[in-house]
């Protein structure tokens, strides 16, 4: 009977529970402290994340010493970004960061990304871009609309209401151009009222919207099984399309259009990455950099030294790769960042 | 064996365990043991008990899964979502019969385990690795069978009151008419689930209550079963689920939480049975609806799908000697869907057939060998053969190695999805290897099993460069571990008994191949997969007392595929003490329960939040009348 007693209060010892510990996710390598040290050849990389996992981050990237800083956005303020980052926008010592699914932008100070403030209030925000000193706009996937926000408060003050799944902007003089992602098509605001003046139809997946030196804009569609890729040169002013380029036939998928520091250059993918002169006649045929087995999730090319940055996110559920190479098209460089990046900001 | 689902404390008090000792075939009665083997199975199979059974009368096969077993429940919230991964495989590996017929989504391939209250079900029974290819393809981790068998007059009626405004009813009647049996069922659930969270993705941990994570659930089943004779039975099943939930969102997300899903199951299943002076013989056809409405006001989505099944079986058994048996099985499935994401309906017929043969050489040496084949519309499905081997070097110690090969074909989803859906997609299949040592008493019972498989074609949706995702046949996954399984019965004396049993598993789960060198999973363990997983009960029987508990250790859990973060490990614990009150033929039993009674703050998927410490207070009445 005493063994008995002493058996079952060893087995009832194994149902009283361990020590107390927080259900958060652990890194088994703990970020490096955020380098502060600012870089004439700075780059922040955005990392997605995954939705619902609470994971986008923020990586900094030392292109003069190759340092990379992981995570410097919860290493400065203690808590996460939130999830899925879909744009980060520098405007001079302040960085503006959008969290889609958190449906938040959260506000950092450039040098050390210390927290500044959160701006709330959105549902699902998209893309930012400062319009006047006072104002910036923030598209929107569902809402059918694009928030005005009011910089000196922080607080969305006003909304234009428009048709359609809202993404890229760029802004010319009182201008902003629209991507529109349902319909296909570009949206003219002017700023000043707030009114939407003009559209442009386009062809389908519109992925692309780039000003190039002459302030000619840029548009590039991805087209589909059915639809074939095009690239339009279009005038801002008339909103007419200027010069197309058409990638026939229907494995062609090009995304990721973006310019050199002159604007004289544009970079794009379609499965490997292409270089191209906005005096060009027709489509390169030969690539600069093939893209092997990977599929590109982001492209930039740096201002001043001319590096061309690839994003590949691998399997989406890891820390993705970034590649750095030379404008020749030779890699200088390959680093890990968060998990999905997908764009590149440069200081 | 059959086993009553009316069983009372008062009845679990005399006898607990239930025999297993049958060794030989015993044809003239329905609950024949369909098998020449003293053993239970030459595959790796978990049972449970009427004791066990009945504990978990008011929960969803989700959480009997979780404490009663050794496979991995991947659970969204309370209520919410759940997915079962035997041996470190995915959510569409697991394939659910009931009654012997294929439940999983033809859609998706998988099935939400939060959609199936214990109450509907008489007995349920893991088939692990191999051991589901008797049941069906697609198993690469291994089948749940629910079963429902249990024609015991009486009546029952269940209330159940709890945390979080957790209220539940359910009603069941059985009668009989002469020849004519019938039973029928009533389920009412529902739960608000507003339990309070420190919210971790937010500045300061703020303390948050979860919305929009109310469930309701209803449910009838109505069965009738006609006897010819001893030896011949014709069922007639109509289950009737319906299910009303809001999803909670992640708790990062600050919009609107508005979304919602309303799930309905229809479905009919007609069932022959007869024994002959040789054999058994199985026929039965099932038709099966489901419909899926989901809605997000806020972000205007709103989708429907729809499937339709019509599945038949048709199984012989015969007995050659004693020592030889063999069995012949067809299956057909025609499947027809809609959803908004495939350009029309698609339809879908499979077409199966099993033999097998098991035969015993001597007293102590058991071989089994059977192969499925299986066409699916035009094209055949790699063969799916397997051999098992039992050798008993006595009475209590059997040993068993099996070897086979299991294949699954892609869902509907998978072929169809537009856009993204591949129909070039080949069959996912893998070769498995088991070997296992139990070790069975009258009172005790240990079980180790050690398990490899190697999966190729491992179906993974991933980005293309068209800007959308597909479905490829990517990954290489090599399983490997131990599963062990331990109970104990003792009396201590005439007023007390207690029973200890538990469950341990070790997994690997490999990713063997990847697409890109740079590409850091290679040689990983997947996502999502404990190395050790870990769960166990206590209970003691004092007269009409019960007192008990039982836990679950589940380790950590890496949440990227490079395995550079992982969700930390949780140990949660349950407990209940529950009293009974019998009165000739009425029998009334409340109980009192605390789930989570250390307060453990844990997300089996990261940022959904699980309930803290809660209780509940369940009342069950039994009205068994003498069979005649």
């Amino acid at each position: 009977m005493k063994n008995n007693i002493l058996i079952i209060l060893v087995l009832g010892s194994l149902f009283i529970g361990c020590k107390k510990q927080l259900p958060i996710p652990v890194n088994v390598n703990e970020p490096k402290p955020f380098d502060t040290a600012i870089s004439i050849n700075g780059v922040y990389i955005l990392n997605e994340g995954n939705f619902g996992w609470n994971n986008a981050s923020v990586t900094y990237y030392n292109a003069e010493t190759k340092a990379v800083s992981e995570n410097i956005f919860h290493t400065a303020n203690g808590f996460s970004l939130g999830d899925v980052a879909q744009d980060i926008y520098i405007d001079g010592d302040k960085t503006y960061i959008v969290v889609n699914n958190s449906g938040k932008i959260e506000v950092v100070n450039t040098g050390d990304f210390k927290s500044i403030t959160t701006i709330n209030g959105f549902n699902s925000p998209r893309y930012f871009l400062k319009v006047n000193p006072s104002t910036a706009y923030v598209s929107e996937l569902y809402q059918n609309k694009i928030y005005v926000v009011d910089l000196t408060n922080n607080t969305i003050s006003a909304s234009i209401s428009l048709n359609g799944w809202t993404e890229q902007m760029r802004l010319l003089q009182n201008h902003v151009f629209v991507q529109n992602i349902t319909q296909n098509s570009i949206y003219k605001i002017d700023v000043s009222t707030n009114q939407v003046i003009d559209t442009l139809q386009l062809t389908k997946g519109l992925n692309s919207l780039e000003f190039d030196k002459n302030n000619k804009l840029w548009a590039l569609c991805g087209g589909d099984t059915s639809v074939a890729g095009n690239l339009y040169r279009i005038d801002p002013n008339s909103m007419t399309i200027e010069q197309s380029f058409s990638f026939a036939g229907n494995s062609n998928f090009p995304s990721y259009l973006c310019f050199n520091g002159t604007g004289e250059e544009m970079y794009f993918v379609n499965e490997d990455i292409y270089k191209m002169k906005t005096t060009a006649s027709s489509l390169p045929a030969q690539s600069i950099i093939n893209s092997g087995n990977s599929v590109i999730y982001g492209l930039s090319v740096h201002p001043n030294s001319g590096d061309i940055y690839i994003a590949d996110a691998l399997d989406y559920v890891q820390k993705g790769n970034v590649l750095r190479y030379s404008n020749s098209g030779s890699l200088l460089h390959t680093f890990k960042a968060g998990v999905i990046p997908s764009q590149f900001v440069f200081r | 064996m059959n086993r009553f689902i009316f069983i009372s404390l008062f009845v679990l008090l005399t006898g607990i365990v239930k025999s297993q000792e049958a060794d030989t075939i015993k044809i003239n009665e329905f609950e024949v043991k369909e098998s020449i083997y003293s053993v239970s199975s030459p595959y790796k199979k978990t049972t449970f008990d009427s004791l066990t059974f009945i504990q978990h009368k008011t929960s969803e096969l989700s959480d009997l899964l979780t404490t009663e077993s050794s496979v991995f429940v991947k659970n969204y919230g309370n209520g919410q979502l759940a997915s079962v991964s035997f041996r470190g495989t995915g959510a569409t590996h697991t394939q659910v019969y009931w009654n012997g017929i294929n439940l999983n989504s033809s859609m998706n391939g998988q099935i939400d385990f939060n959609l199936f209250p214990l109450f509907f079900t008489d007995d349920a029974e893991l088939h692990h690795g191999a051991s589901s290819i008797a049941d069906g393809s697609g198993g690469l981790g291994g089948s749940v069978q629910i079963l429902n068998s249990d024609f015991k007059k009486g009546v029952n009626v269940v209330l159940a009151a709890g945390s979080f405004d957790y209220y539940q009813s359910g009603f069941k009647a059985n009668y009989s008419l002469g020849k004519l049996k019938l039973g029928s069922k009533f389920y009412y659930k529902s739960v608000k689930n507003d339990y309070a969270f420190l919210n971790y993705t937010k500045s300061g941990f703020p303390k948050e209550y979860l919305i929009n994570a109310e469930v309701l659930q209803q449910g009838f089943m109505q069965a009738f079963e006609y006897d010819f004779s001893t030896k011949s039975k014709l069922s007639f099943y109509f289950w009737l689920m319906d299910s009303d939930r809001n999803l909670p969102q992640p708790i990062s997300s600050v919009g609107v939480s508005d979304e919602n899903q309303k799930d309905n199951s229809k479905r009919f299943l007609v069932e022959w049975k007869k024994i002959f002076s040789k054999g058994i013989c199985n026929v039965k056809t099932s038709y099966l609806t489901d419909f899926l409405e989901y809605q997000s006001p806020s972000d205007s989505l709103f989708s429907i799908s729809n499937s339709n099944s019509l599945k038949s079986l048709a199984q012989y058994k015969h007995f050659f000697k004693s020592d030889f048996a063999i069995k012949l099985q067809f299956q057909n499935s025609y499947d027809e869907a809609q959803t908004d994401g495939y350009n029309s309906s698609v339809y879908r017929n499979q077409f199966s057939g099993f033999l097998q043969l098991s035969k015993k050489f001597k007293e102590w040496c058991y071989l089994e060998t059977s192969i499925r084949a299986e066409l699916i519309d035009n094209n055949f499905l790699p063969l799916m053969p397997a051999v098992s081997l039992v050798l008993l070097p006595d009475k209590q110690l059997s040993v068993k190695a099996n070897v086979a090969r299991h294949t699954r074909y892609p869902s509907l989803n998978d072929l169809y999805w537009m856009p993204g859906g591949n129909q070039n997609l080949e069959p996912e299949q893998g070769w498995m290897e088991e070997l296992g040592v139990a070790y069975q008493t009258k009172s005790f019972t240990a079980e180790v099993t050690a398990f490899n498989s190697y999966i190729e074609n491992w179906i993974l949706w991933s980005p293309t460069n068209k800007g959308y995702w597909s479905p490829q046949n990517i990954k290489e996954v090599n399983n490997y571990g131990l599963e062990t399984s331990l109970k104990y019965d003792y009396q201590i004396n005439s007023n007390l008994n207690f029973r200890i049993n538990g469950n341990y598993t070790f997994t690997k789960s490999i990713n063997k191949k990847v697409t890109s060198e740079t590409d850091a999973s290679l040689n990983k363990q997947l996502i999502y997969v404990p190395l050790h997983n870990a769960s166990g009960g206590l209970t003691f029987i004092y007269k009409k007392w019960m007192i008990g508990g039982n836990t679950n250790f589940t380790s950590d859990r890496f949440i990227n595929t490079d395995n550079t973060t992982y969700l930390p490990y949780y140990h949660l614990v349950n407990a209940f003490v529950a009293k009974d009150f019998t009165l000739n033929k009425h029998n009334l039993t409340a109980k009192f329960q605390v789930n989570n009674i250390t307060n453990v703050e844990y997300y089996v998927i990261a940022y959904r939040p699980m309930p803290p410490t809660n209780f509940m207070i369940t009342i069950r009445y039994n009205f068994a009348p003498s069979e005649k």
